[in-house]
């Protein structure tokens, strides 16, 4: 058995794959399939159809499956005479795809297409075509801004260490921090309408919000794929300041996807949430309240960026 | 042994194969690539990374990206472009080469000889911008895109070991 991907696919060395659509032959039971990597590119498949009657050949198409991203057609990586096509091989795909979840029993095989690869040469090219497969892996650079001493640091600590310290020092410049999430969007876009999973590694700039940092601070905005401006419920003045936040955001990055965040939510309010949230409403931000001290919807407003910007990524409703 | 059987056994031989490197010569390029360099990355200059290969477990890339691009963005507009970081604890040297709108950074063991580094990281980076010119000036972050450029690495590798007349 060749294990890769960390464990994520198996396939059975004995078995003979086609390398370009994942089908699986299997000689000896003479059945045919999805291999787990197939399976996987396939994203969720919902509906399976046989193309031919009794009888499969070589490199012709046999099947079609129906899924998140289309109509996949597969080839057949043998001929033969057909005994029997599993309706619900869907259904017992994912758990048990060389077994129970095969797509075609054959009566007898006639020929098999020579490009199969099979025995030691599987775990090669299986390893390319997992990377191949990890497609689903970004990098977001998000720039966080605001007025001084808002929390911006400690939310930035908070999401990349989940630790809080009081007595943070003022940042110099700017500071980082990096943390991967995984997370998933549904889709309702009439063409890609499916649940998109993905990972995110959000490297987080935490922009010094003191005004002696005006004139430098522009640079570090530099291919951010998203913003954070922060306020304090506690520090009206904060989000008095909001506008000259917004301009510098706009000045450098244009239009981003971007959260409006209200911190410190664990002490007095000075700032009602409905005018936090008009203000997102009126600039088209994302909006939400948190506490760096707490953790409180820390994580979450990470994810709903992270989102936001996947989406812009790839063109999706 | 049936025509089937003889097919069966044929196609036992079939290899995916490298479409740049041999076997020997992937296994001469990880050798050298083992004993000299800690990794490589390519970042965007706003530090995204969106390639990476990592020797060194211990390294963070992400957050080192960050760092070196920041570094380079305050060179840049105020002391001029950085080329070389030398961290002695750590005896790590990184030589780092800007273009494209992309900076690829270099961590090797000081005791590597740095003959035509410099150029070879700069052909490097040409290479990467090449390959992928269409998804970087669309700001494309998804790694997936570009990690089959670990081939391209190898033989750039390959190249540099041939120009120091290790191969």
């Amino acid at each position: 058995m060749v294990t890769i991907a960390d464990g994520r696919y198996d396939l059975p060395d004995e078995l003979y794959y086609s390398k370009n659509q994942h089908v699986f032959l299997n000689l000896k039971k003479k059945i045919i399939g999805l291999d787990q990597i197939g399976y996987a590119f396939l994203n969720n498949p919902t509906e399976i159809s046989l193309l031919v009657e009794d009888e499969i050949k070589a490199g012709l198409p046999f099947v079609a499956i129906a899924s998140e991203q289309g109509v996949t057609t597969l080839n057949a990586p043998c001929s033969g005479k057909i005994e029997k096509f599993n309706e619900k091989a869907l259904e017992d795909m994912e758990y048990d795809t060389y077994a129970n979840g095969f797509i075609i029993k054959l009566k007898d095989i006639s020929d098999i297409a020579p490009t199969l690869i099979t025995g030691e040469n599987i775990e090669s090219w299986a390893i390319n075509e997992a990377k191949t497969l990890l497609r689903s892996n970004y990098s977001f650079k998000i720039i966080e801004i605001g007025d001084t001493a808002v929390g911006k640091t400690a939310i930035k600590v908070r999401f990349t260490d989940n630790y809080f310290k009081k007595d943070l020092k003022t940042t110099l410049g700017v500071d980082f921090g990096t943390k991967e999430i995984k997370t998933s969007y549904l889709s309702t876009d009439l063409l890609f309408s499916g649940t998109y999973r993905f990972t995110a590694r959000m490297n987080v700039w935490d922009a010094a919000g003191q005004d002696m940092y005006d004139k430098i601070r522009g640079i570090y905005f530099k291919d951010a794929k998203g913003a954070l401006i922060c306020y304090d419920i506690n520090n009206p003045l904060s989000f008095n300041h909001l506008d000259k936040w917004v301009s510098d955001l706009e000045e450098n990055l244009g239009k981003v996807p971007t959260l409006l965040i209200g911190n410190k939510s664990d002490l007095e309010r000075k700032v009602s949430r409905q005018e936090g949230l008009n203000y997102a409403i009126k600039h088209g931000f994302l909006f939400i309240e948190c506490s760096a001290k707490t953790g409180e919807n820390v994580d979450g407003m990470f994810e709903k960026l992270a989102i936001e910007i996947f989406k812009k990524e790839e063109n999706l409703a | 042994m049936n025509a089937l059987e003889e097919k069966s056994n044929n196609i036992a031989q079939n290899h995916h194969k490298s479409k740049i490197l041999t076997d020997e010569q992937s296994k001469l390029v990880q050798k050298k690539l083992n004993k000299f360099m800690l990794g490589i990355f390519i970042c965007r200059d706003g530090g995204d990374v969106l390639f990476s290969y990592q020797i060194d477990p211990t390294l963070k890339i992400d957050l080192i990206s960050n760092f070196i691009a920041a570094l380079s963005m305050f060179g840049e507009e105020n002391v001029g472009q950085i080329k070389r970081i030398f961290i002695e604890g750590l005896d790590v040297e990184m030589n780092i080469v800007s273009k494209y709108g992309l900076i690829s950074v270099f961590f090797f063991r000081p005791n590597m000889v740095k003959n035509h580094l410099e150029e070879e990281a700069e052909i490097l980076l040409d290479r990467f911008y090449s390959i992928f010119k269409e998804p970087i000036e669309q700001g494309k972050t998804n790694l997936g895109i570009f990690l089959k450029f670990e081939e391209e690495l190898c033989l750039c590798v390959l190249n540099y070991l041939r120009k120091l007349s290790l191969y």
